[in-house]
């Protein structure tokens, strides 16, 4: 071994993906614009992979604000000193092809999976796309389903992860004994071939609640309410054997309860719970264990706030009840903190959500 | 088994002898394969290390070793000793580490060292400072990646 200075292309180059697959996604993206060898690297799916095995996970807030989203600066340091919380927008994710995206052109639909954005435009078009180092895939489905919502998924198979798209839906059916009653149906679409199949699967007598699901190890996460027992229960769907699964969630609820959902260091699913008639928020989250979380899920509650004696509120929108929207943060040992919002919209909250950025992309 | 047969001797590149615990040497696979198939005797020559740097790989495998049921560090207590171990190391002294842990094979000391690098280089310019990266773009070259990539996140 050389006993003079080494530098890092010195290594063998195992060695050196070895220690790339460790670096943030972030300063990855921007080292992608210094160097031949690390671009074509970057696009490696199986680099790919290694980094998301490997990568700390580091998350960032972003928020969608006005059908725009931007990437909020959250300073938790005085937290622990009873220092109110800092939250500012840091920059508006701006990207070509998204700025002439005009506010009547815009959707709410926003969801996150693996570092990349799935954002529908208008109608059903689409686009997929990685912040980190700008790749973007649209998309426009050749049928329009009023009111149905999209999810971005993976199929898990050793050597990378296979995108996928779930498109789901309810509808009112109308039955032989002359009553209507809603069915929630799946469609799955494939980049690999662009195009849409219909899932033989369909829940009878189900709706979904909430606007939002989440994507947690390439499966994807609804809330949804059975209308004949007038139970809700989290829909779970798994890419790579394709089956739904209803799952049981760790309190008793109602349709008319508050309901939202997120996901803690890429590894959790985090549900927020209130009921209609009491100020009390709860939130649970799932625990670390070995089960197949499409399958079983176990919880803990990580805290229980009454809003009514704390205006205080991990990074939430909610509405207070002075109907002003406010971000709230919570923290272990029920800390949290209630932060003003002075970016609202008359007609729609804020949708925030933690974003772990990845080199992850669509294959062409 | 007498004493001295738990003890092994580590010979590095630049000649210098290093007597250690036969459960503190054996973390390193190459060794532990020396050990089993070559019939080598007490003295292992490691022609691709360094002394300084064996010393350190040592003092690694010494802290991480469990000899005779000695090993009661909580992991709390492993893990600020591993962020110690290799705070202040320079670049160049953590990419012989890494070549050594590499040659070794010893897994949690490729992992620590690889980790420790990736946690030095933050921003862009650090990794052009500390892993020496040349830029080969030409300037129009990278003003259109950049243009490509508009946003790029803070830290």
């Amino acid at each position: 071994m050389k006993r003079e200075t080494l530098r890092l292309l010195d290594l063998p180059r195992d060695l050196v993906e070895e220690i790339l697959s460790r670096v943030p996604a972030t300063s990855l993206g921007q080292l992608q614009s210094t160097c031949k060898r690390w671009k074509a690297l970057f696009k490696d799916p199986v680099f790919i992979k290694k980094h998301l095995d490997k990568a700390a996970k580091r998350y960032l807030v972003l928020m969608l604000i006005d059908y725009r989203i931007y990437s909020m600066s959250i300073n938790l340091q005085g937290i622990r000193n009873i220092v109110d919380p800092i939250i500012d927008i840091k920059r508006r994710l701006s990207l070509n092809d998204l700025q002439h995206i005009s506010e009547q052109d815009g959707t709410s639909d926003f969801f996150h999976c693996d570092g990349l954005l799935l954002r529908r435009v208008r109608d059903d078009k689409l686009v997929v796309w990685n912040p980190c180092h700008g790749q973007t895939r649209w998309i426009q489905f050749n049928s329009y389903k009023p009111l149905s919502r999209v999810a971005l998924g993976y199929e898990n198979s050793k050597s990378c992860h296979n995108y996928k798209i779930l498109r789901l839906w309810d509808n009112l059916d109308f039955f032989q004994d002359n009553k209507f009653r809603p069915v929630l149906r799946f469609e799955i679409y494939e980049f690999s071939s662009d195009s849409l199949r219909v899932l033989e699967e369909a829940l009878l007598d189900c709706l979904i609640l909430g606007w939002n699901g989440v994507s947690l190890m390439g499966n994807i996460y609804w809330v949804v309410s059975d209308t004949k027992d007038k139970s809700i229960f989290l829909l779970s769907f798994d890419f790579t054997t394709e089956r739904l699964r209803r799952l049981c969630l760790p309190f008793g609820c109602s349709n008319v309860d508050t309901i939202a959902l997120s996901v803690v260091k890429d590894e959790q699913i985090s549900v927020l719970h209130q009921r209609c008639d009491t100020p009390e928020i709860e939130i649970w989250v799932t625990t670390n264990d070995k089960n197949d979380h499409t399958k079983v899920l176990s919880w803990r509650k990580f805290l229980a706030v009454d809003i009514s004696t704390h205006h205080d509120w991990m990074f939430w929108c909610i509405r207070n009840q002075t109907s002003r929207e406010i971000v709230c943060i919570f923290g272990e040992d029920n800390e949290y903190r209630e932060i003003s919002s002075v970016y609202t919209d008359k007609l729609r909250w804020p949708y925030m959500l933690t974003y772990f950025p990845s080199l992850a992309q669509i294959r062409k | 088994m007498s004493k001295s047969e738990k003890k092994i001797v580590l010979k590095s590149l630049d000649n210098e002898a290093f007597e250690v615990e036969k459960a503190v040497a054996l973390q390193s696979q190459t060794i532990w394969v020396m050990c089993e198939d070559k019939c080598v005797g007490n003295e292992i020559p490691l022609e691709n290390v360094t002394g300084q740097i064996l010393a350190k790989v040592i003092d690694y495998c010494k802290k991480h070793a469990v000899v005779d049921g000695d090993g009661d560090e909580s992991s709390e207590e492993l893990k600020n000793w591993d962020t110690e171990f290799t705070k202040n190391m320079d670049q160049s002294t953590l990419f012989n580490m890494i070549l050594a842990a590499n040659y070794l094979n010893i897994k949690s000391l490729l992992n620590l060292t690889c980790q420790a690098v990736a946690d030095k280089t933050k921003t862009i310019d650090e990794f052009h400072t500390f892993l020496n990266i040349e830029n080969n773009f030409t300037p129009e070259e990278e003003a259109q990646i950049c243009q490509e990539n508009l946003w790029a996140f803070d830290d």
